[in-house]
């Protein structure tokens, strides 16, 4: 029988969080560490508000503001 | 990853060093020994170099981790060693702190999935929360839990700030507002006006707040100088008339004739002790005249002391035409100092003074004097005069620092409103924001560990539903409590009645069989690769189908890890691979003999029968007539019950289903054997080299036919003590190859097993390269 994919719990519930993250534009798409570092619980709550600010800030930017 | 060797020095049991060799091309391991021989020691010792736990030390809350060394021995003698194909994993026990282990390699040990009994209860009886605890290391989201919390710390701090910012937004409009309102509402707004206002130049009033600050400064220091004059003064005056009166007092003294020396002071006291001192005198010692001694004594105490006073006030004048000199010195240099002071006073304010004003005129006039000896007094004649007028130039000062205190005030709050209006907007974002985040990690975490159960929940319900197949068992479910925070619950269904707990209705064996299923579908669920698992003793009495079911479960789930380790003191278990009913082929034997401390836990190799006659067949150092009867014999009648169990032969009826090898043979009629043969599944090479598969059929009948006839050999050479044997060592090896022969035909060479599965025509072993025919007896 063949044997079982690698499946970390953190790794993949990281992924989707991303995936879904991203689909609501809280988080911008080319943030390649943001899984990573979500799984491994390395994101602290600077990284969050450097995330989310820039992502506001962008938003503004895009809308004119 | 395969395991090699496992090294055990001074841990628990191990006495004396022990070395699991572990069998890379078998799977499954498995520990047989009966309580109390070392097999929880090597599962515990599996547990404490792969794991951060103590293995089965922690199902007992009062033992003492002091003792995971073994008896007689230090925590540094402690070793647990693991020798695998992707390399070495050592522990060693610290001495402190207590039951500490030190790692090498410090990460990256193999991951290891432990089970005792004591967790199958607790996971079952266990509160929901709690069950969620002993569940999380295999729904291990720890780490996206951990960033989940720190964006919830974001969320509460920056509401903190925001509250604390909005504060500080409310203060300073407040603060504009009353000013604006003071200052009438000058423009149209407060708002409008704060803005003006903040952009306005003070320079000037700074720069003449900061002239008038420093002649009211310069003004304090001619005040005080010329207060401390006026002290200075006083103090002179006194110390003259003191010079004075001393003068007069030494001037009486002196014409009272009390001059005189210290010497004759001396003298004289010396003649008044001689006095006092004699009984009788009628002459003075001098003069010989006739004298009255108390009169003689009177008198020159009386002389003794003027001439002290004398002196005294002496030395007092001396002492007060010194100060007095030094007072004048003192006053002489501060009226200096005030000359000065006075100086740079009147031409710093000569600027503050209205032209042609009197106060124009006193200044100028002070300002005149203000280098001569004059300057004092004209000072102090003008001083009332002067104090009103610094008055006014102190209120025209305290007014201006009024409006740059405004003006500060006005432009501090207002940058604050611009400042904290953005930073509030921003922050009020971040939080809406955040909040929509933490909403959407929260419940895809929730999701996702919901799908994770329900897809162990269905893994479980296969599996339990193989072990106990038709039994009105099921409906597994693991899911999280709604209610509570992080906790799972488990319902199953018990024939009618549906989502029970489990523990409800189901009888302890099936609990048992509930927790081991729970335990691997978890286990396969969230393999992470290169996992061992091991089952420390977890099976307690089941019924043989169930036992069998529960070893094909085993064995079928034993492909999804790298190495399955099994501890039991279960023998029927042990002997099911024993006797072919169960496939060894894949199974390592170790069985563990009777622990003592002086030898500490000691193993050997098992085997299965066919193994242990062939071996016993092979011995050139000795022919053992009896090892062979008895191992042939006991092999022959496992064989033949096989075949009169699987094809029905009629048995004498009897209570306890025992038969002898004479019945079991008896049953095995001729009319039956003629027709039953086995096919073996081979791979031969061909002419031109390439491999085929081929299958080699063989008969039964001679087999059985020639074991009949010897089968006597049993009773005679390996059970009883007999002086009479007729087997020759001929007959003897014959019984034995032949007993051999037949359960090489019937035993399944990979698998160990016999054929146990029917198919329409025939029986076949579990990789069908066995096969019996026919499949009933006919």
């Amino acid at each position: 029988m063949k044997k079982l994919p690698n499946t970390n719990p953190n790794s993949v519930l990281a992924e989707t969080i991303f995936k879904e993250l991203v689909a609501a534009n809280l988080i911008a798409k080319d943030n390649k560490e943001f899984s990573s570092m979500l799984a491994e619980g390395k994101l602290k709550d600077s990284d969050w508000r450097t995330n989310l600010l820039d992502r506001i800030h962008r938003k503004a930017k895009v809308g004119g503001k | 990853m395969k395991l090699n060797n496992l090294s055990i020095r001074s841990f628990r049991g191990a006495t004396k060093p022990l070395k699991v060799a572990f069998d890379p091309a078998k799977t499954i391991t498995m520990i047989f020994g009966e309580n109390g021989n070392g097999k929880t020691t090597i599962a515990d010792a599996l547990v404490c170099l792969c794991t951060d736990g103590y293995g089965s030390v922690e199902d007992k809350t009062s033992v003492d981790k002091s003792y995971l060394c073994s008896v007689d021995s230090n925590p540094q003698d402690v070793l647990i060693e693991l020798d695998t194909d992707i390399g070495k994993f050592k522990a060693e026990l610290n001495a402190r702190p207590l039951a500490t282990f030190t790692k090498s390699p410090a990460e990256g040990m193999p991951n290891l999935r432990f089970l005792r009994r004591k967790q199958i209860i607790d996971l079952l009886d266990d509160q929901p929360s709690k069950r969620y605890e002993r569940l999380q290391e295999y729904i291990d989201v720890a780490g996206v839990m951990a960033s989940e919390d720190s964006l919830r710390k974001l969320i509460r701090t920056s509401k903190s700030d925001l509250t604390s910012e909005t504060k500080s937004l409310t203060d300073s409009t407040n603060t504009l507002e009353r000013i604006w309102e003071e200052e009438g509402k000058p423009m149209s707004s407060w708002e409008d006006w704060a803005k003006s206002q903040s952009t306005k130049d003070i320079t000037k009033e700074s720069e003449r707040h900061a002239q008038l600050s420093d002649a009211i400064a310069r003004w304090q220091n001619v005040f005080n100088k010329l207060e401390a004059i006026r002290q200075q003064k006083e103090d002179l005056n006194e110390s003259s008339l003191k010079v004075e009166k001393l003068q007069n007092q030494l001037s009486k003294l002196e014409s009272a004739g009390r001059a005189g020396n210290t010497k004759l002071l001396a003298v004289l006291e010396s003649a008044h002790n001689y006095i006092i001192s004699e009984q009788q005198i009628e002459q003075c010692p001098v003069c010989k005249n006739s004298v009255k001694k108390d009169h003689l004594a009177i008198s020159l105490k009386s002389q003794i002391e003027s001439m002290k006073s004398l002196q005294k006030v002496s030395r007092e004048l001396d002492s007060a035409i010194r100060t007095n000199e030094s007072s004048k010195a003192v006053e002489q240099s501060s009226i200096k100092e005030f000359n000065g002071l006075l100086d740079a006073f009147c031409s710093k304010i000569s600027g503050f003074v209205g032209k042609g004003s009197s106060a124009e005129t006193m200044i100028k006039d002070i300002s005149a004097k203000a280098k001569t000896d004059l300057a004092f007094e004209s000072c102090l004649s003008h001083l009332d005069t002067l104090n009103d007028f610094m008055e006014k130039v102190k209120e025209k000062a305290a007014k201006i620092y009024g409006t740059i205190k405004q003006f500060n005030a006005i432009k501090e709050s207002y940058k604050t409103v611009t400042r904290v209006r953005n930073s509030a907007q921003d922050l009020n974002e971040l939080v809406q924001t955040a909040e929509k985040t933490l909403k959407i990690v929260e419940s895809t975490r929730k999701k996702f560990i919901e799908d994770s159960l329900n897809s162990v929940s269905a893994e479980i319900e296969d599996m339990y539903g193989r072990m106990h197949p038709g039994e009105g068992l099921g409906d597994i479910k693991l899911f999280l409590k709604e209610t509570g925070k992080n906790s799972i619950e488990i319902t199953s269904s018990f024939h009618t009645i549906k989502e029970i707990t489990p523990q409800s209705l189901y009888s302890e064996s099936h609990l048992d069989t509930l927790g081991i299923c729970i335990f691997i579908a978890l286990a396969k669920k969230f393999n992470q690769g290169n996992t061992i698992l091991l089952l420390d003793d977890v099976m307690m009495s089941v019924d043989d189908r169930h036992l069998d079911r529960f070893i094909k479960l085993l064995h079928l789930e034993a492909d999804h890890f790298d190495q399955i380790v099994i501890t039991t003191h279960y023998r029927p278990w042990r002997d099911r691979y024993r006797t072919h009913r169960a496939p060894a082929g894949k199974v390592h034997f170790v069985e563990l003999r009777t622990w003592t401390k002086e030898l500490g836990i000691t193993i050997q190799n098992g085997r299965v029968e066919l193994q242990e006659l062939e071996l016993a067949l092979d011995d050139k150092s000795y022919f053992d007539r009896q090892i062979i009867a008895s191992k042939s014999g006991i092999l022959l009648e496992n064989l033949l019950e096989y075949l009169t169990d699987i094809y029905e032969y009629h048995m004498p009826k009897r209570k306890t289903m025992k038969y002898t090898l004479g019945e079991l043979m008896d049953a095995l009629q001729p009319k039956y054997l003629k027709n039953i043969k086995v096919v073996h599944k081979a791979r031969k090479r061909d002419d031109t080299g390439n491999e085929q598969e081929v299958e080699i059929e063989f008969a039964l009948q001679p087999a059985i036919d020639e074991l009949k006839k010897l089968m006597f050999i049993r009773n005679q050479v390996g059970a009883h003590f007999n002086l009479e044997q007729d087997a020759s060592d001929d007959d003897v090896l014959l019984f034995g190859k032949t007993t051999l022969e037949l359960g090489e035909m019937l035993i399944c060479k990979e698998t160990g097993q016999l054929p146990l599965t029917k198919s329409s025509d025939h029986w076949k072993s579990q990789r069908g390269t066995v096969k019996l025919f026919p499949a009933d007896k006919n």
